[in-house]
């Protein structure tokens, strides 16, 4: 036991050793570097942005719409682009800290889980630009940008409201936060504005990441007499749209056009263009003009939508649906992008 | 001579699995279509290419160090602490409560708040330590089934009555400790805090309490033999209350100094999904429940994880390919374990030791 103990102590001692020699080494490299390439970016040298995530991005369609925005801007505008995922707070804080020692020229990270690390770095980094996506972190090196999904999520629950047959539908939500109100309380306005009558079940998955969950809560919902449960828990979602196939009702996802994975009984898909968002971004950096500061993307600028109201799909529309609906809620888009219905945002009051 | 020939050739077989382990990995990166060197290279610079990156692998390792010396200290006495992440989080829930609710100078808050999270992990552990000494319930089993409730619980707290309410209030976690309660960071800039020093400080105190004290000698003695330390007057109830309470109490000072240094709020599955409980126990078993060792292969195992983020950052090598190679490397470093138990058992027949 002892020999072995010796061997391994060696092994590591050999390893911190030669850690030591090279990091002396490539300190050196990095400092005598550092310098030129801030130069050499303000001679018009390849801009470096990074998108750092809190999570990885797995099938969570959030996530994966923001990173492809994200490259296709890169491409188009001849910027330098990287998407880092990462596995856990401590990792993700890690993570943004060393884009930033790397000296990239932007810095993009989203939702409210990067909140606190941005939080610490962006005020010891004054001089680094950065970005936030989906939440709000009030600093003067920070560019946030947020969606009004109340908005859409309107939109949904009128269109709700018009096709349920059992006046009862469903959403299945991720966690019982105020951040998520946008989403429960925007459809909750939506569907009394159609169907005052109506009921609405919510349940909360408690987590972004559970479809099993989500499959079961949306089968309670539809033993309660829901035709239409509207997934708002990001992978949660596939347990609903798993369950809407099972039992044949209807569903509705989340962010992208989720109606193409199953057209027949997911009917609606509320949108948020996180590619979008972060293609604008990445535009603005390259022509020069980013601005810090909080922006927000609703329904008039095409920044949240839901399918067949806002924008068309490849999927055909579902006879639950109905053209008509599509054309009465299409009427109610104008008016919430006129002002002439005001949707109340709860983190606001 | 014999000695430097034993050791040589005992250094073999861990660089064997070194290599070994490297080439498995390898295999992963070129079925992903990355290049194996330059994968490899990035891996090596996101552990220890700078300055910076070396002080990122120190803080990864410090909850890891605290928490394999006091797995370490129980398997020496022979007693299996699996309990480790409860008694981290339990740790770490008491230390961010006491630092925000304590009333007085930041120095006061730090201390108690260590204290307070030591004393908090090292009463969950000897709780595990208790219902085995007083109803011969399996160490094992208890101190493992504890870890469930004691995130739970630590979970509930944050998501109701402690949860902050400000800002989007997203995320179950306290509110944030005021400033003068965070544990100071060793260099401008970088991440790495004051609990590194306490965990060397704790790897330096335990190898010399291991080696020189009674007490020491009595864990040593009692791991190694127990109806020996029984025949020789060691208490195996006191003995194991005081020792599970002390390896409970360094894994509760790794989420203290990981709340107090790195997070500055306790926020529910931020100990618990980067596994520091699981890589302090793994850190244990490849050094053998040696103090030193165990702290060195802490260093170790995060750098491999440090390293797989700088993989992830600079090539297109995903994310879960480091982890393939992680693992695989961690798998072939214990390979160790199982070789000297074959060569342990062709031994056996010579002169009959059994382990």
């Amino acid at each position: 036991m002892k020999k072995h103990l010796v061997l391994l102590l060696t092994l590591v001692l050999a390893i911190s050793v030669i850690a030591a020699c090279g990091s002396t080494n490539n300190n050196k490299g990095n400092e005598g570097k550092s310098p030129a390439n801030g130069g050499d970016t303000d001679k018009g040298k390849k801009q470096r942005i990074a998108l750092v995530l809190p999570e990885q991005i797995g099938v969570n369609p959030f996530f994966a719409l923001m990173d492809e925005g994200f490259k296709r801007a890169g491409e188009e505008f001849g910027v330098e682009v990287k998407t880092i995922e990462s596995t856990d707070p401590a990792g993700f804080e890690q993570n943004l800290r060393t884009t930033v020692a790397e000296n990239y020229d932007l810095i993009i990270t989203a939702t409210f889980q990067a909140e606190d690390a941005l939080n610490k770095i962006a005020p010891e980094n004054p001089d680094k630009s950065f970005a936030i996506i989906d939440t709000v972190v009030d600093l003067p090196n920070v560019r946030s940008v947020v969606f009004r999904e109340h908005e859409a999520a309107f939109l949904l629950g009128a269109t709700a409201g018009l096709s349920t047959k059992t006046n009862t539908v469903g959403a299945v939500v991720a966690i019982d936060a105020p951040l998520l109100s946008k989403y429960t309380e925007g459809f909750k306005q939506g569907l009394a504005y159609t169907n005052p009558d109506a009921k609405f079940l919510v349940n909360y998955v408690g987590g972004f990441d559970d479809s099993a969950k989500g499959k079961e809560l949306a089968i309670l919902q539809h033993s309660k007499g829901a035709d239409f449960i509207a997934g708002m828990a990001a992978v949660g979602d596939l347990g609903v749209f798993e369950a809407a196939k099972d039992l044949g009702f209807y569903a509705s996802g989340q962010d992208v056009d989720r109606t193409e994975l199953d057209p027949e009984h997911i009917v609606l898909s509320q949108l948020k263009g996180t590619d979008a968002v972060a293609y604008e971004t990445v535009k603005a950096f390259a022509n020069g003009n980013f601005e810090f500061g909080a922006a927000d993307y609703g329904v008039k600028e095409d920044g949240v939508g839901v399918t067949f109201i806002t924008k068309d799909s490849k999927s055909p529309l579902s006879p639950f649906i109905g053209q008509e609906t599509v054309d009465k809620v299409k009427a109610i888009a104008e008016d919430i992008k006129s002002g002439k219905i005001e949707v109340v945002n709860p983190l606001a009051k | 001579m014999d000695k430097v020939t034993a050791t040589l050739r005992s250094l073999v077989q861990p660089l064997l699995a070194v290599i070994v382990g490297l080439a498995v990995g390898a295999i992963a990166i070129v079925i992903v279509g990355g290049s194996i060197t330059e994968t490899y290279a990035e891996m090596w610079r996101g552990a220890f290419g700078s300055f910076y990156f070396l002080t990122n692998t120190l803080t990864r390792a410090t909850p890891i160090i605290l928490i394999g010396l006091g797995v370490a200290l129980a398997f020496r006495a022979g007693f299996f602490n699996m309990g480790s992440e409860g008694q981290m989080v339990l740790g770490a829930l008491s230390a961010a409560l006491t630092a925000i609710y304590m009333p007085g100078p930041g120095w006061l808050k730090m201390i108690a708040a260590i204290f307070a999270g030591m004393i908090a992990g090292g009463i969950w552990s000897a709780f595990a330590g208790w219902l085995d000494a007083k109803f011969r319930m399996n160490l094992l089993i208890t101190t493992l089934l504890l870890n469930y409730i004691a995130t739970y619980f630590a979970a509930y707290m944050v998501t109701y009555p402690f949860k902050d309410k400000t800002g989007s209030a997203a995320m179950s976690q306290t509110v944030m400790l005021g400033r003068e309660a965070w544990l100071p960071k060793l260099f401008q800039g970088m991440t790495l805090h004051v609990g590194f020093l306490l965990a060397v400080g704790v790897t330096i105190l335990m190898f010399l309490f291991m080696k020189h004290t009674v007490k020491g000698y009595e864990i040593r003695m009692m791991g190694g033999n127990p109806l020996f330390a029984s025949y020789g007057g060691i208490q195996r109830g006191k003995l194991m209350l005081a020792s599970m309470f002390v390896s409970g109490g360094l894994a509760g000072l790794a989420g203290s100094v990981e709340v107090l240094g790195t997070q500055y709020r306790f926020i529910d599955g931020a100990l618990t999904s980067p596994g520091y409980a699981w890589s302090g126990i793994m850190a244990t078993l490849l050094a053998g429940s040696h103090p030193i060792g165990t702290a060195l292969a802490a260093i170790l195992i995060a750098a491999l994880q440090t390293g797989g983020m700088g993989m992830e950052r600079n090539t297109d090598v995903p994310l879960e390919v480091s982890s393939i190679i992680q693992a695989v490397l961690i798998l072939f470093v214990s390979a160790k374990l199982t070789y000297s138990f074959i060569k342990r058992k062709k031994a056996g027949a010579k002169n009959g030791r059994a382990l």
